[in-house]
Formats: C-alpha cells, sequence, structure tokens
C-alpha cells in the first residue's frame, strides 16, 4: 500500500497543479470582467506621453497599473471613438459596441479575424445589432507600430477594414519582416480602390503616429495586459464587459444576446 | 551481426521495460494519479492556447492553425501523467533517486512552449522588463512554438525511457521488486 508520505506528496502535487491552472486561467484573462459605471475613475495618462506606442509599453511600470479599471467610461463611448479617428465597421446606431484593441502581428488576434470576425460580420455586424471598433494596442514591436499607422493611413481612405483582413491574411512570423514598412504598402497596393500615392506619403510622415501612441496608452493605463482585448458595451459606453484572449464566437453570442435581451 | 537486427538483449530490455511499465499501472492508483496529471496539464496548455474556456460559457474550440499544437499538448499531457506517475512508484518502490532533470525540463519547456508570450501578461512583463531583449524571447516562444514543443515530448520521451531504465535495473536487481506491492 502507499505509506503517508507518498499520500501526502500526491496530495501537494494536485494541489501545486491545481493552484497554477488557478492562477495561469486568472492570469491569462480567461475571466470575464465586468465594469460597473461606478468604477473608480483614473487619470488618464495617454497624451502627456511622447514615445511611440511601442516604447511606451517598454516604459510602462506595471505597478502604475489602475488593475484593469476603465479609465474614463466616457472615452469609449462610440461618437467619441469616431471623432477621434478609430475605425468603425457596422450601423453606428446599433445598440452594442464591441472595442478591439489589437495588434497585426498578434497571432491570437489573427486567430480572432480569420475564426470568429466573418461570424460576428455576418450574424451581428449585418444585422444592424453590433458594431466593430478597432484601436491599436501596440505590443508585438516596432513592425506593429508601423502597421497601425498604415492600418490608420488606409482608413483616412474608408479601407481600413479590407486593410485589417489584408495583414491577418498575410501575416507571418512575429518581427520577421513581414510587417516592414516596404511590405506594408505592397500589402495595401493589392487593395482595389486605394489611392497609394497619397497612403504611402501619409505611411511615411508617420501621420498617426501620435494616434496609435493615444491608443496604445490608453489600453496601459486601462490595465489591459495582452492581445486581443475586447470591450462589448452599450454604445453610450456603458455596462462594459472584457475578454482577454481569441474567444470563439459562442462566447461572444452569449454576452451579445445577453445584452439584446436586457435592451 | 548485422547491425539492423535487433539482439537478443534488446529483446529481452524491451520487454522488461514493458514488464515494470505494466507493474506500475496494473495498480489503479496510478493510473488515477497519470490520468489526473495528464487532465490537468491538458486543460492548463488549451487555456494557454486559447482553446478552452470557462466564462462566460465553457467552450472548446479548434481552429484549424491550433490543430498541430494541440495534439503535441495531448502527447505531452499524456506523457507527463505517465512519467509523474512512474516517479511516484519508483519513490515509493525503489530506493533508486527519481528521474526528474529530463522530466522537469521536458514538462517545463511544453508549458512555456504553449504560451504565445507576446500576447499575453508574459509577453508584456518580458518586454517592460528586458525591452529588446524581451521582445527577442517572446518573438522566440511565438515563433519556434512546434519545434519547442517537439523539443518537450522528446525529452519526456527520455524521461519516460530513463524511469523505465531505473524500474528494470530495480526488478532485475532486487528480485522481490518483481511483486505488485
Amino acid at each position: 500500500m502507499i505509506g503517508k508520505h507518498t499520500h501526502f506528496g500526491i496530495l501537494l502535487v494536485f494541489f501545486a497543479l491545481l493552484s497554477t491552472v488557478y492562477f495561469t486561467h486568472v492570469a491569462f484573462g480567461a475571466e470575464i470582467e465586468k465594469h460597473s459605471e461606478s468604477a473608480e475613475e483614473r487619470e488618464h495618462e495617454g497624451n502627456s506621453n511622447n514615445q511611440n506606442g511601442f516604447s511606451a509599453i517598454e516604459s510602462f511600470n506595471s505597478s502604475n497599473s489602475p488593475n484593469n479599471t476603465l479609465t474614463k467610461s466616457a472615452e469609449l463611448s462610440l461618437l467619441d471613438m469616431i471623432s477621434k479617428g478609430s475605425p468603425v465597421i457596422g450601423n453606428k446606431s446599433a445598440p452594442i459596441t464591441i472595442v478591439e484593441f489589437g495588434d497585426f502581428q498578434c497571432q491570437f488576434c489573427g486567430r480572432f479575424a480569420k475564426q470568429t470576425e466573418p461570424l460576428l460580420n455576418s450574424t451581428y455586424i449585418q444585422t444592424g445589432k453590433v458594431n466593430l471598433v478597432f484601436k491599436h494596442f501596440v505590443t508585438h514591436g516596432p513592425d506593429s507600430f508601423n502597421a497601425a499607422i498604415a492600418s490608420q493611413c488606409a482608413n483616412d481612405q474608408g479601407k481600413f477594414w479590407d486593410y485589417y483582413s489584408t495583414l491577418y491574411n498575410n501575416q507571418g512570423a512575429e518581427n520577421s519582416g513581414w510587417a516592414n514598412i516596404e511590405n506594408l504598402k505592397k500589402l495595401a497596393a493589392s487593395i482595389f480602390g486605394i489611392n497609394m500615392q497619397e497612403f504611402n506619403s501619409c505611411v511615411d510622415i508617420q501621420k498617426y503616429k501620435t494616434f496609435v501612441e493615444n491608443d496604445t496608452n490608453f489600453a496601459l493605463v486601462s490595465g489591459f495586459q495582452g492581445t486581443p482585448t475586447f470591450i462589448i458595451e452599450k454604445n453610450d459606453g456603458s455596462q462594459k464587459e472584457i475578454l482577454l484572449g481569441a474567444y470563439p464566437f459562442p462566447s461572444f453570442q452569449a454576452i451579445i444576446g445577453k445584452k439584446l435581451s436586457e435592451g | 551481426m548485422n547491425g539492423n537486427q535487433i539482439t537478443k538483449g534488446e529483446i529481452k530490455e524491451m520487454n522488461q521495460n514493458l514488464l515494470c511499465f505494466r507493474f506500475v499501472f496494473s495498480k489503479w492508483v496510478y493510473v488515477l494519479i497519470a490520468g489526473s496529471i495528464a487532465s490537468i496539464f491538458w486543460i492548463m496548455f488549451n487555456i494557454f492556447d486559447q482553446l478552452l474556456f470557462f466564462t462566460p460559457i465553457v467552450i472548446f474550440y479548434l481552429p484549424p492553425d491550433a490543430v498541430i499544437g494541440f495534439i503535441l499538448t495531448n502527447i505531452t499531457s499524456i506523457l507527463i501523467g505517465i512519467v509523474v506517475s512512474m516517479n511516484v512508484y519508483l519513490l515509493r518502490h525503489s530506493k533508486f533517486k527519481l528521474s526528474l532533470a529530463s522530466f522537469l525540463s521536458g514538462s517545463s519547456l511544453s508549458v512555456l512552449s504553449s504560451t504565445c508570450a507576446s500576447c499575453t501578461s508574459l509577453g508584456f512583463v518580458l518586454v517592460s522588463t528586458f525591452g529588446a531583449a524581451g521582445i527577442a524571447a517572446s518573438s522566440l516562444m511565438s515563433n519556434y512554438q512546434i519545434p519547442l514543443r517537439i523539443i518537450s515530448v522528446a525529452l519526456l520521451m527520455w524521461a519516460l525511457y530513463s524511469i523505465s531504465g531505473k524500474l528494470t535495473s530495480n526488478c532485475v536487481i532486487n528480485g522481490k521488486s518483481r511483486k505488485i506491492i
């Protein structure tokens, strides 16, 4: 028979492994965090930071993180995001808004773009129930920063979502050069109807450098710790729910269904 | 003798390894340990791979880009379960030391390679703490995920072979160990 010590050892191993599972589950954000309207407001530091969106992460001290508490809920209202230039797809008066914080080099963002977004699009976006907003959370290196700027340049010509699909469908290994400026321009050239002269000029002068920095800083001070992060909210910015990770369509369906039934 | 032929000694060794494997897993408690450990690691790997979610609904999904990784993590989970269970048997029934080095290196490598480092808080910590070196480390883990997992399977196979060898020697040296205690 197994002795007392072995029993104790086995229990200890089980406890350690269960703890590991629990903490990894929490750390990797597999939980939905609900943010009530009364959540404590934090000072938004985004606009004051002159560093580029990527180096902002390098210098970001995680001890400053406000523990996943969103800064100002009004800043994520649809009208505000549209007025500031964030790309939107879908009916602007749809009752629900999904805000994606993504990085074009992130493999899980790619998985969402290829697997889940098309289903969301056909089921909820095309039917006018949901709109999707993209915000930049540059976490994967300098090429991600360039890709974010280039996507905003495509947005100037109303081609953001075409460019979004093109980038994710041509995604290569991280920091392998697939998202360098030269290749970003080549990928843009494959989009029908884009004015390449205008696009190239926009990319070269880094027209949206500050815009991307601000998006990234917003994600950082909001305490988001990975990509993709999704905020699902009413279109006035209320009743926020956050998902961290490439959740499949049924997970979104559950939250959207609940919000729609609540009215 | 032809080098390709399996010698009688090798067949004997294989049979002894198999015999010791059967010794261990003829006791339900070791099957239970192996099954539990394998299940825990399976859950952990699939959470890391963003294939298994518990909220808002419990769901498992397998997109095409994750199939190879999923197969490798299944193999890894099963091997970890078997190796842990055999180590527990060895601890209980033998004077030999545990075969932990290869097990720990294999299992930790597989856990590390299971995370898309740069997509998660781990990448965030790496980048904010180590800057460019952090990017390189997280990119390495993401870009070479499959090769790293194959290496971890190889290390676990080595751990399994090593522990089987120890159990076999124990069977040969100590006749009473042939009994299932």
